[in-house]
């Protein structure tokens, strides 16, 4: 899977590009409008990263250079600018989604995942771990061929570690995915705790293995190892 | 007082003194005429009748003939040259009542005998002259009055077009709409200075708006991407195998430091945004509809801290306003009723025909109630919170004059908005006593 990330913070490109990587991920990045519009004639990419205050212009420019080629690259928009009306332009003109800076990698990771999805038609719908298997079309998981009921907030829940698969998630982040900007106290981490609880032994009762890990207060793990 | 009666009731003033004047002198201008008009006629009425006399052979006789305008008497005074010209009042058989007359004394001899002689003439009474002067002027004045008013309001509205002018386009101008006033030109130099000095001034109001606005977005920008660049630093961080427990829970109150900061950043430009009024698009919404959505996303919580939700809507409520600050306010009010509660508590939301309020059970305040609307006040110093959301809901509520009040009373805490304070001002002392 190629990443083309268009961010012209070289911090914040390294994060960025060091997370994707080990999430296997092969990175590569253009820092201005120029450079990106050269990589977008030349290669061909899975997914495209684009930060909106470039420094020679908007990147919802090459949101519509994108569309207009009829390129088949996914597109997610990065912007420091928390403001509806770029929101709006740039799902208008064709990005797949939308992100607002400060982000957590391990969001921007499963969003990622999830543009790919919808884009990739060909591939496999489901989403398989060792012996859970899930599908995010219908909220369907399976473990050994046997259907586990999950709540919907449970399902994304799996579906946000299956994302992040073998990375720490601090609660923060998974209460940021599961439920927007409602959460925003620590005394309500309480809920994540008895969501993942819940998931857990679902799980374990369908005989998946337990892969959910704590860390020690920060948050949890998802692994086999 | 508009400035057209101003000056209508200066004009007419002073024109009522020059009015009374010019009568008073008009009166004693009139009078001297006619004084010495009859005088004039007298004198030649004596020079005639004398002639008579001295024809006639009866003087008695010519004395009857000549009724009221003439009266004679032998005297023993001696004759005179003197006249004396004095007043009196003769009753007039014919039109029975006493008419002023003006007359002429004198000692005349006719015949060899001396005669005391009065020649008269009817003389017009100053008080009918006074009459006449009065109502003469009286009616000038009011006509003068009236063509003054008419002109006056006429010329003035048609001269005072361009200044009504500016004064709608001043009344219209909004900021936050960036739009520079483009005045049209009149053919009067002072309003063309006015308007040149508004057009003047309002560019600078928004040259400097715009700098604001651009430093606000330029600073939440500025801080968004150092602060993205600590979280991400600090989540790969986070990643590395190996870490200690200790090294963990550094790099987790790091990145929670930074979200905080990074929240409290956002909401500081939401309310800078709403402060300046940079939402404006409006739309027709039902609060009623908004609420039940915003609960049903929030049902976890409830249900997480077991709190019994119930709903009083007695009416439809539909509010003009921007859907996004409606969803910002609505959500800051019940997440509040939420987080401020006890576990097992209560919420009830009433909404009526204007007015929305949300009770929720809860601990007792800490902070004074009317400080709670001000930035950064918290109940609980040690909650992690942000202590902007009611200052950002105040804001809100301010930006459409809706009125938004705080009550607390028996353990409940109550948020009410009113959306139509203008029309009436109730007061439900019973809503905090639920």
């Amino acid at each position: 899977m190629k990443v083309l990330i268009i961010e012209d913070e070289h911090e914040l490109q390294t994060a960025i590009s060091a997370y994707l990587k080990s999430e296997g991920y092969v990175c590569e990045h253009a820092a201005n409008i120029k450079e990106a519009t050269e990589k977008i004639n030349i290669y061909e990419y899975d997914c495209i990263l684009i930060d909106i205050g470039l420094p020679d212009g908007n990147g919802l420019q090459l949101v519509e250079i994108l569309k207009k080629e009829l390129k088949n690259s996914g597109v997610i928009i990065l912007t420091a600018k928390n403001s509806l009306e770029d929101k709006i332009f740039g799902l208008d003109v064709g990005a797949d989604d939308y992100l607002t800076k400060p982000f957590n990698l391990s969001e921007l990771n499963a969003r990622i995942r999830s543009v790919l999805r919808r884009r990739k038609f060909e591939g496999k719908k489901e989403i398989e771990f060792n012996e859970i298997s899930i599908n995010p079309d219908t909220l369907q998981t399976c473990v050994q061929g046997k259907t586990v009921p999950l709540t919907k907030k449970e399902f994304d829940l799996l579906l946000f570690f299956l994302s992040n698969k073998k990375k720490v998630l601090t609660k923060e982040s998974i209460a940021e995915h599961l439920w927007g900007d409602y959460i925003d106290s620590a005394d309500n981490f309480d809920f994540i705790y008895v969501h993942i609880s819940n998931l857990r032994k679902k799980l374990i009762d369908y005989g998946a293995r337990d892969y959910l890990h704590t860390v020690y207060g920060v948050g949890y793990k998802f692994t086999d190892t | 007082m508009k400035l057209l009666n101003q000056t209508n009731l200066y004009f007419i003033s002073v024109s009522l003194v020059i009015f009374c004047l010019g009568g008073i002198l008009f009166y004693t201008l009139f009078e001297i005429i006619i004084d010495n008009d009859i005088a004039h006629k007298l004198h030649e009425r004596k020079t005639y009748n004398l002639k008579q006399l001295q024809k006639s052979d009866s003087l008695l006789l010519y004395q009857q003939y000549s009724a009221n305008m003439l009266y004679l008497r032998p005297t023993g005074r001696p004759e005179t040259t003197t006249e004396i010209l004095s007043d009196t009042t003769i009753y007039d058989d014919v039109l029975e009542e006493r008419i002023l007359y003006r007359q002429l004394s004198f000692v005349k001899m006719i015949h060899g005998k001396n005669y005391f002689i009065q020649i008269r003439r009817a003389a017009v009474e100053q008080k009918s002259l006074l009459e006449g002067v009065v109502l003469l002027e009286g009616l000038l004045f009011l006509a003068f009055v009236a063509v003054l008013t008419l002109v006056n309001n006429r010329v003035s509205r048609q001269i005072w077009k361009p200044f009504y002018a500016i004064l709608d386009k001043i009344g219209k101008y909004k900021i936050d709409l960036a739009q520079s006033m483009s005045l049209r030109k009149s053919n009067i130099d002072e309003f063309n200075e006015l308007a040149k000095a508004i057009e003047t001034m309002t560019d600078k109001i928004n040259r400097e708006f715009n700098i604001q606005k651009e430093f606000a977005e330029n600073a939440s920008h500025e801080i968004q991407t150092p602060l993205a660049i600590v979280k991400n630093k600090l989540e790969i961080l986070l990643q590395s195998p190996e870490l200690s427990k200790d090294q963990m829970d550094l790099i987790n109150s790091a990145s929670v430091a930074a979200n905080r900061l990074s929240k409290l950043n956002e909401a500081l430009i939401i309310l800078s945004k709403i402060e300046n009024r940079q939402f404006h698009e409006m739309t027709k919404i039902c609060l009623n509809d908004e609420m039940d959505q915003l609960y049903a996303n929030l049902d976890e919580l409830v249900r997480m801290k077991e709190l019994r939700v119930e709903k009083n809507y007695t009416q439809r409520l539909e509010i003009k306003m921007n859907t996004h600050l409606l969803g910002i306010l609505l959500e800051n009010i019940i997440t509040n009723s939420i987080k401020h509660n006890l576990t097992g508590g209560r919420i009830t939301i009433s909404i009526t025909d204007q007015t929305l309020s949300v009770s929720n059970t809860g601990e007792p305040l800490k902070v004074p109630s009317q400080k709670l609307f001000q930035r950064f006040i918290k109940s609980n110093t040690k909650s992690p919170s942000l202590g902007l959301g009611l200052s950002i809901s105040k804001a809100i509520c301010d930006t459409y004059s809706f009125r938004i009040a705080y009550r607390e009373s028996a353990g409940w805490h109550t948020v009410s908005i009113n959306f139509n304070p203008a029309e009436t001002e109730i007061v439900r002392p019973e809503e905090s006593r639920k």
